[in-house]
């Protein structure tokens, strides 16, 4: 292996470790101080879906989004809602306009979602699962 | 009066809750990140144009008013909307809409669509006091948010005649989740008030009191079915329209069977004191390929000068990635024979009774519907928050039933067809 294959080796691995390939799972997380050990599809899909606003023990739930154009917001709601994200971007639109509800706090990206999951009891996320680490606790994987 | 000044009053004291009221403290942990203000916006443009230039042009809904340019018209399908909201606590929320929209009478007052408060002293139970949208039917408090509907516009024969869109009251939502299902039941009480334009030309303030609306919904899977009532009545104090005088001055005169048919028809320009009953069940599906809703009214009410009858629609949208092709048919029918002149007036007194009888017949039958329309289109979602929309609309009216459309005074009231093509784009932020 000449230098030359080494370093595009290394672009490439680089490449793969700054953008989780596409078919990495989805981990919904919260903080490790949450009482919250496990959830279920349709109680986080009852959280993001502003159809409810508490997490199963009762305690306010603040729950983050990513923004409207990324692909992980796209496979995490067809994963758990079976919903396309015109259909989600429309749903919320509804809900938000009609004065039922507000949307998930968008944020810039995945890191920025693990930043807050980790300094608020209350938080709920989701990121790519190879992005978790022990500061945050995973409550559900999503199969795709 | 008074009422007016609540109504006015109401933004301002909702704008200082907002501003003053302390921000729920475990709730913004990141202020740079989590504000408790929340803004949005949404809008349409719509550019539609008729396939004739004719007597007839058309409307969207009641509240617009008469535009002889209308066969070509950026009016019926723009609009542009704000929303300030202001969480004051983890269970209270202040929300201010404002939307610009194209009416018969727009003033700023009205164009405040939304001031409330909302609290939730349980999860399940949300109570909202000030000015709310009127909700009965699938579509009702979010039929100007065209981003989240399929067609360009809610089929005109179901959504056209409806010119309430704003309640001053308060309404309580109970929803109760189970397993398979989501279930909500609404009650709104209140008074709603708008502004309509008559066969004259002329604005009719209508106001109904003792409105009542509930609403029971059941959201599972890709389904949402919704049922809905409501009542509601005019106050006894509405100015008469302006044919009633020289009718009654007919109806006085002793003629007999002319006097009798002015009589009955100053009865039938009545507005005040009509009680309006609505009954409504909608059902929508999207299962992320089809799209499918469709709706069914009955609308009751004693005065013949206001809209009843039936409506109903359906509506189809297969979604073929980003664009979703549809086809929607739509009909409305009345639950009254035209108004058919029954003497001749001019023969026994003279043409201005003749043309007093003329104008008297039709604007009885102002806000007769007898339509039904077949549209074809497709919605593109170009943008995450953006979608371009295209429809041809097909209208099948019948004679005397012109209610959703602004007809010269002259025109004949035959039965007709008209097409007309829209483009349109819907965005929200």
């Amino acid at each position: 292996m000449n230098a030359t294959t080494k370093h595009l080796l290394g672009c490439v691995l680089a490449l793969m470790l700054a953008h989780p390939p596409a078919h990495a799972d989805i981990v919904v997380v919260v903080n490790p101080a949450s009482p919250i050990k496990s959830m279920s599809v349709q109680q986080v899909s009852d959280l993001y879906l502003g159809r409810s606003r508490v997490f199963p023990n009762g305690e306010y739930a603040l729950v983050f989004d990513l923004p409207r154009d990324s692909v992980v917001r796209e496979r995490f709601f067809l994963s758990l809602t079976g919903m396309v994200p015109q259909q989600v971007n429309a749903y919320w639109s509804r809900l938000m306009f009609t004065g039922q509800v507000l949307p998930p706090q968008p944020m810039p990206d995945e890191r920025t979602v693990l930043q807050l999951v980790r300094r608020n009891p209350g938080a709920i996320g989701y990121v790519h699962e190879n992005s978790v680490d022990a500061t945050v606790r995973v409550v559900l994987k999503l199969k795709e | 009066m008074m009422m007016t000044k609540r109504i006015v009053m109401c933004p301002a004291v909702l704008a200082w809750v907002m501003v003053v009221s302390p921000v729920h403290a475990a709730e913004v942990t990141e202020p740079d990140l989590v504000s408790s203000w929340s803004v949005g916006a949404y809008g349409t443009l719509g550019y539609s144009q008729l396939g004739t230039q004719g007597a007839h042009t058309f409307i969207r809904e009641l509240g617009q008013g008469p535009d002889p340019s209308r066969s070509r018209s950026w009016l019926p399908d723009s609009r542009v909307a704000l929303q300030v909201g202001k969480k004051i606590s983890a269970q209270t929320d202040a929300v201010v809409q404002v939307v610009a929209r194209d009416k018969v009478k727009a003033t700023v007052e009205n164009s405040i669509e939304w001031a409330y408060v909302s609290h939730r002293p349980t999860e399940n139970l949300n109570v909202r006091i000030g000015r709310v949208g009127v909700d009965v039917f699938l579509l009702s408090d979010y039929r100007s948010l065209g981003y989240a509907q399929t067609t360009v516009r809610p089929n005109v024969e179901f959504y056209g005649f409806q010119p309430f869109y704003a309640l001053d009251g308060l309404d309580a939502t109970y929803t109760h989740t189970t397993d398979a299902a989501r279930w909500s039941l609404k009650a709104q009480v209140g008074r709603s008030q708008t502004d309509v334009a008559l066969f004259d030309g002329s604005v009719l303030h209508l106001i109904a009191n003792d409105v009542v609306d509930v609403t029971l919904a059941r959201e599972w899977g890709p389904w949402r079915l919704k049922a809905g009532l409501s009542s509601m009545k005019t106050p006894d104090d509405v100015a008469p329209v302006p044919l009633k005088d020289p009718l009654a001055g007919i109806a006085a005169l002793g003629v007999p069977g002319i006097s009798q048919e002015a009589a009955a028809l100053a009865r039938g320009m009545e507005v005040k004191g009509a009680h309006f009953n609505y009954a409504a069940l909608g059902a929508s599906f999207d299962d992320s390929v089809w799209s499918v809703q469709a709706e069914l009214c009955r609308i009751t009410v004693n005065q013949k000068m206001l809209v009843s009858g039936s409506a109903a629609y359906l509506t189809v949208g297969r979604r073929f990635a980003s664009v979703m092709p549809f086809a929607s048919v739509s009909r409305f029918a009345p639950d009254r024979e035209a108004t058919v002149a029954q003497h001749n007036w001019s023969a026994l007194l003279g043409p201005q009774a003749g043309a007093l009888q003329a104008v008297s017949v039709r604007a009885t039958d102002t806000a007769r519907i007898e339509q039904r329309t077949v549209s074809f289109g497709a919605r593109w979602d170009f943008h995450p928050q953006a979608a371009l929309k295209v429809q041809w609309d097909r209208f099948h009216i019948q004679q005397s039933g012109y209610g959703l459309w602004r007809s010269d005074v002259s025109a004949a009231l035959n039965e007709g067809r008209m097409s007309m093509v829209t483009a349109s784009i819907d965005w929200t932020f």
